[in-house]
C-alpha cells in the first residue's frame, strides 16, 4: 500500500504545491517512513539531475593512483574494521541538536576529577537541565535521575573526543558530547557511527546506515537516539546495553576515538509504566477496526500504541489530477491518475487522553487537517517511525509529552475520518468572477463562492497561472477538501490545489477561504469547470477507555 | 564491464584494488562538479580526491536499494559545501583585514555593489520557502542540520528547498548576469 500523500511528491519536487502545502508534505514525510524514502529518492533524483548539468572535465591518471595510495598507504589497518552488514535502512539517530549553552557558562558545573559512577546518579546540575533545546520529557527524565555524568575522553591525532553526560530513557537516549583539537578549539566538522550492543553482542542499529556529524562552534554537542523504533515495550528493552560511538571523521582526519559507554536500562525500565489493554477494540461502523494496545509511560515520553485493519470493502478507487514530470514533459504535464486507497486509515482519526478533572492532557488529530480546525495538544516528534504495516495490520505509535504521576485517565477516541468520492461541477466564466463572484452549492451541504480570477500569462521558464479566491462553508461533518481540479472549455482537465485557512462556527460546521491555483495554464481559459473528486468527513465516536497509572 | 554493485560487493568482500575502477569512473564528473563550484581546478581535484577516500571509508553504509552515483553525490556535495562554509569564514577575515588598508578601489566598490543589488534583487524574487532556505545556507552558511534545527525540516526537505531555490535563482541570475553567475555571486 502506498502513501496517501503519494501523488504530492511530484509536485513538491517541482515546486508546484502552494507553501503550506509543501510545508505540510514535509512535516508528513518526518512521520511516515514511505514518504521519508519517497523524499530521499527525489533528492536523490535532483542530484544526478544537478550533476548531469556539469560537464566532466578530463582527470589525469595519476589522480587515481593517488587517491588509492592514500586509502591503502597510510591507514591500510582501518578498511578490514569497517566492514559491516550491508542491508541497511535509514532509522534511528536523530538530527544532532546544539545546546543552547556556551562553553564559558559552564566551566563552574563541570567538575572534574571526581569519581565516576558508573550508575545512574541524582545529578542535579545538568548540562540537559539548562539546555533550551531539550524538550520537557528529556529534562523530566533528567529530574528523575535518569542522566549520568560521564568522563570519558579520548585524544588521538592532537584531537579530543569527550562524553560529558548520557540520559538513558526507555523511549531514547541523549548524549551531550564535545570535540576539540589540542589549543582547547571546538571541531564542528566531524561524522561518527553508532552502535548500540547488548550482552549477547548484538547491535541494535547493525541496519542503521546513517551517520551523525557535528554542530555549530562554540558550544557542545547533544544527540538523541529514538528507542520506539527499535523495542517495542520496556521489557523488550535489555537490562544492560553499550553504546559505542566511533568518530569516522573529525576534519577530516581518521584516527581512533572509539569511546564505549555503558548503558545502565534498569532504572530507566523501571521508571516506565506500562498500561497494557485486554480486548480494546473499537470498530468503526464504516469498517475501521482500532485496537488499544498499551500506553507506555516514561518519563521522557508517553508512547500510545494501536493497531488498526481496515476492510477490503473500504479500499475504492481514487481519480485525481495531478501535475506529471517525466522525460517526455519535463516541463510538467496536467494528467489524471487513478489509484485504489483506503478511505478510512487507523492514522485518520481523532482522539484524546483527559484526567479525573476532564482537562486533556494529550491530544491526536489527523494528519493534514489544517490546524485551524485541528485539536491538538502535548504531541512529541520524537524521531523513529510513527508507523509500520504488519501483514493486514498497521501499527501505530504516537508519542506524547510526559504524563506523570498516579492518576486517572481516559483514552477517549472522539473521530475517524473518512475520504468519500464526489463529483460537483461548478461551471463559471472566469472574466466575470471579478465582477460578480459565483455561489454554487453541491450535494454534499457544502456551499463555495469564487471570486476574483486572475491569469499570469507564461513568463520565460514559467508557464501561466491562473488564480481564483475561493470562500466557503463545507457540508454538516465535511472537515476538508483536498483534491481538486478544473476543465476548460475544450474539456482539458487541469490540475488545481487549494490552500485554505479553515475555522469552525459554534454548530462545527467548517468555514474556509483560500486561492485556488491552477498551475501551468498557458492560455486565459474563457470558461472553466471546478470540480473535486473526493472529500474528507469526520464521525463522531465515543468510546472511552477508562485506564490508571499506578 | 562489472556495474557500480558488482564491484562494490567485491570491494565489500576484500577486494580494495577494484576500487580503482569506481574512481576511474566517476572522476571525471566528481572533479567537473566540484571545479564548477569551487572554482580552481587544484582545489577541485584535492577535494574529490578527499571525497573519494571518504566514500571509501562510508562504503559499509552505502545501501544497495538506492542508485551508488546519487549515494556519491550526495557525499560530494555535503563535502564541497562543508568546505565553502570554511572558505567562507576564512575569508571572511581576509576581507577585514584587507578593508583596513583599504584596497577597494572605486571600480571594484562599484562592481561589487551591483552584484551585491542583483543577487539581492534575485533572492528577494524567490518564494519564502526558499528565500530563507538559501539565505542560511549561502549567507549565513549553516549547515543543513543547523537548518533543519531552526525550520524544523528534515535536511532532505531542506536539500529539496535549495535544489529550488538555486534553480530559481540561476533562471534569474542568467538573465541579467549570464550563466554560472550565481556561484561567483556567493564568493565561491
Amino acid at each position: 500500500m502506498t502513501c496517501f500523500m503519494f501523488n504530492q511528491w511530484k509536485l513538491y519536487a517541482n515546486g508546484e504545491l502552494p507553501p503550506a502545502e509543501s510545508k505540510g508534505l514535509e512535516q508528513h514525510a518526518v512521520e511516515c517512513p514511505q514518504c521519508q524514502i519517497k523524499l530521499q529518492e527525489w533528492v536523490d533524483y535532483m542530484l544526478e539531475e544537478e550533476f548531469s548539468a556539469y560537464p566532466e572535465v578530463p582527470v589525469p591518471d595519476t589522480f587515481t593512483d593517488e587517491v588509492m595510495s592514500k586509502l591503502f598507504e597510510e591507514v591500510p589497518v582501518r578498511t578490514a574494521r569497517k566492514r559491516s552488514s550491508r542491508t541497511r535502512r535509514q532509522r534511528g539517530w536523530d538530527i544532532v541538536k546544539k545546546t543552547g549553552l556556551v562553553v564559558a557558562g559552564l566551566t563552574a558545573l563541570v567538575v572534574t576529577g571526581t569519581a565516576v559512577s558508573p550508575t545512574f546518579a541524582n545529578y542535579v546540575n545538568s548540562l540537559f537541565q539548562i539546555e533550551k533545546d531539550a524538550d520537557s520529557g528529556m529534562k523530566n527524565a533528567v529530574n528523575k535521575g535518569l542522566v549520568q555524568k560521564l568522563e570519558q575522553k579520548i585524544t588521538d591525532q592532537g584531537i579530543t573526543f569527550e562524553a560529558k553526560e548520557l540520559m538513558a530513557d526507555s523511549m531514547r537516549i541523549a548524549i551531550i558530547f564535545d570535540m576539540y583539537d589540542q589549543n582547547g578549539k571546538q571541531i564542528e566538522d566531524h561524522s561518527m557511527k553508532l552502535q548500540l550492543i547488548d550482552s549477547n553482542g548484538k547491535d541494535w542499529l547493525a541496519e542503521d546506515g546513517r551517520e551523525e556529524s557535528g554542530s555549530s562552534h562554540g558550544q557542545f554537542f547533544i544527540t538523541e537516539l529514538s528507542l520506539n523504533d527499535i523495542f517495542e515495550s520496556a521489557e523488550a528493552t535489555p537490562d544492560q546495553l553499550t553504546l559505542k560511538i566511533v568518530p569516522t571523521d573529525i576534519e577530516g582526519k581518521t584516527g581512533k576515538w572509539e569511546l564505549e559507554i555503558p548503558v545502565d536500562m534498569k532504572k530507566a525500565k523501571e521508571a516506565t509504566k506500562t498500561v497494557a489493554f485486554k480486548d480494546a477494540v473499537y470498530q468503526s461502523p464504516q469498517g475501521l477496526e482500532l485496537k488499544l494496545k498499551q500506553i507506555e509511560f516514561s518519563p521522557s515520553a508517553t508512547r500510545v500504541m494501536l493497531d488498526s485493519t481496515v476492510p477490503k470493502s473500504a479500499y475504492v478507487e481514487f481519480e485525481r489530477a495531478v501535475l506529471m514530470y517525466d522525460k517526455d514533459h519535463p516541463e510538467g504535464v496536467h494528467i489524471t491518475n487513478k489509484k485504489v486507497e483506503p478511505t478510512l486509515s487507523g492514522g485518520d482519526i481523532a482522539y484524546e487522553i483527559t484526567n479525573e478533572k476532564g482537562e486533556v492532557v494529550a491530544a491526536r488529530d489527523m494528519f493534514g487537517l489544517d490546524k485551524g480546525i485541528a485539536k491538538k495538544k502535548n504531541v512529541l516528534y520524537v524521531s523513529g517511525l510513527s508507523s509500520k504495516q504488519e501483514g493486514d495490520i498497521t501499527k501505530w505509535w504516537h508519542t506524547f509529552g510526559p504524563l506523570q504521576g498516579e492518576q486517572k485517565l481516559k483514552f477517549q477516541l472522539q473521530k475517524v475520518y473518512e475520504n468519500k468520492l464526489a463529483s460537483p461541477k461548478f461551471d463559471l466564466i472566469p472574466e466575470d468572477l471579478n465582477k460578480k463572484a459565483a455561489t454554487f452549492k453541491d450535494e454534499t451541504g457544502s456551499s463555495f463562492t469564487f471570486s476574483s480570477f486572475s491569469w499570469t500569462p507564461a513568463s520565460g521558464e514559467e508557464k501561466g497561472k491562473a488564480v481564483i479566491i475561493v470562500e466557503g462553508t463545507l457540508g454538516k461533518d465535511v472537515v476538508s477538501i483536498r483534491y481538486w481540479y478544473v476543465k476548460d472549455e475544450n474539456g482539458k482537465t487541469y490540475y488545481a490545489t487549494l490552500n485554505p485557512e479553515s475555522t469552525r462556527d459554534k454548530d462545527g460546521r467548517v468555514h474556509f477561504k483560500g486561492e485556488l491555483v491552477i498551475p501551468k495554464l498557458e492560455q486565459a481559459p474563457k470558461r472553466l469547470t471546478i470540480c473535486y473528486p473526493e472529500y474528507t468527513v469526520e464521525h463522531h465516536v465515543n468510546w472511552e477507555v477508562p485506564f490508571e497509572i499506578k | 564491464m562489472p556495474d557500480d554493485q558488482e564491484l562494490i560487493e567485491q570491494i565489500l568482500a576484500g577486494d580494495h584494488e577494484q576500487y580503482r575502477q569506481i574512481v576511474d569512473r566517476y572522476k571525471g564528473k566528481i572533479v567537473g562538479y566540484l571545479y564548477r563550484m569551487i572554482g580552481n581546478m587544484p582545489d577541485a581535484q584535492d577535494l574529490a580526491q578527499d571525497v573519494f577516500i571518504k566514500t571509501f571509508y562510508r562504503l559499509h553504509d552505502y545501501r544497495p536499494e538506492y542508485r551508488f552515483s546519487s549515494w556519491l553525490y550526495r557525499i560530494a556535495s555535503n563535502h564541497c559545501f562543508d568546505e565553502m562554509r570554511k572558505r567562507k569564514r576564512t575569508e571572511q577575515v581576509e576581507i577585514d583585514e584587507e578593508q583596513l588598508i583599504d584596497l577597494d578601489t572605486p571600480e571594484t566598490t562599484l562592481l561589487k555593489k551591483e552584484r551585491d543589488t542583483e543577487l539581492e534583487r534575485s533572492i528577494m524574487l524567490l518564494d519564502e520557502e526558499y528565500r530563507e532556505v538559501f539565505v542560511l545556507f549561502y549567507i549565513h552558511r549553516l549547515s543543513y542540520r543547523e537548518i533543519s534545527e531552526q525550520l524544523s525540516l528534515s535536511e532532505s526537505s531542506i536539500q529539496m528547498r535549495l535544489f529550488r531555490a538555486r534553480k530559481k535563482m540561476r533562471d534569474s541570475l542568467a538573465k541579467t548576469m549570464g550563466g554560472g553567475a550565481i556561484y561567483e555571486m556567493l564568493h565561491v
